[in-house]
């Protein structure tokens, strides 16, 4: 039976947890609202590794459903959003 | 023994790609390329974690739900970062100096200039109507776009 390195799973969530400030940092000061949906990916990739780091650390494999729905769902919020900018901007030019 | 090593490899090199990605993204000049930082780093960190993930797996339930992880990242991931690029390109958000490629730009200009150098080649302007009809001043017209120099020179 395999050992998981419980210390590399811990440096691991800090650097996924780095992304993620670094993230949470330029959707608070990016100029325009694509800078903010550039942002708002990397979270989602962020919290995604997160999930699956912390099914390892914990040996929970029931959270690896939980990685499978939200990449899923996360793919059509990136997608819902990025249309949203260009519409915005086209309302903008059109008025 | 051997299994922890690379398992354990694997996940912090992976962890490393996204907090690199969050590097990109604080330092990067403008929209487009943070896009690319996004859609190519924080998503290969990904990807590798999840290879981490199938290998220290011990059931085959878990190991189709990762490997379904797997897929779907590999399909979503693509078209989520040209859907970024695409918008903020078309949100026409400023680029900085050092990015200088411009693609649709490029292609737009190319065809303006092909057809300012060659004006018979633009489309005729005029009132709709069904192919090699007679206009009411005699000339016989095609509707193909091209005009009549058009057809002179493919034939």
């Amino acid at each position: 039976m395999m050992q998981t390195p419980l210390i590399a799973i811990d440096i691991a969530l800090a650097l996924v947890v780095l992304g993620m400030l670094a993230a949470i940092v330029r959707a608070a000061i990016g100029p325009s609202a694509a800078d903010r949906v550039v942002a708002a990916e990397l979270g989602f990739i962020a919290a995604v590794s997160a999930i699956l780091l912390i099914a390892l650390r914990l040996d929970q494999p029931i959270l690896y459903d939980f990685a499978l729905v939200a990449v899923l769902i996360g793919f059509l919020t990136t997608i819902g959003l990025a249309r949203l900018v260009v519409k915005e901007q086209d309302q903008a030019e059109s008025q | 023994m051997i299994g922890t090593v690379v398992v354990g490899a694997l996940i912090i090199g992976g962890a490393s790609l996204v907090a690199l990605a969050g590097l990109g993204i604080l330092r990067l000049p403008d929209p487009l390329t943070r896009a690319s930082a996004v859609s190519k780093a924080a998503a290969l960190g990904m990807l590798v974690i999840i290879l981490a993930a199938i290998i220290d797996d011990r059931s085959p339930r878990t190991l189709v739900v990762l490997v379904l992880i797997l897929i779907a990242h590999l399909v979503t991931v693509p078209l989520a970062g040209l859907a970024l690029a695409r918008a903020a390109y078309r949100s026409g958000t400023a680029r900085s100096p050092v990015t200088t490629v411009d693609e649709p730009a490029d292609r737009n200009r190319l065809e303006a200039a092909t057809r300012t150098a060659r004006p018979e080649a633009r489309p005729e302007i005029g009132p709709d109507i069904g192919p090699d009809q007679v206009t009411p001043d005699g000339h016989q017209t095609s509707n193909d776009g091209e005009g009549d120099t058009g057809d002179q020179v493919t034939h």
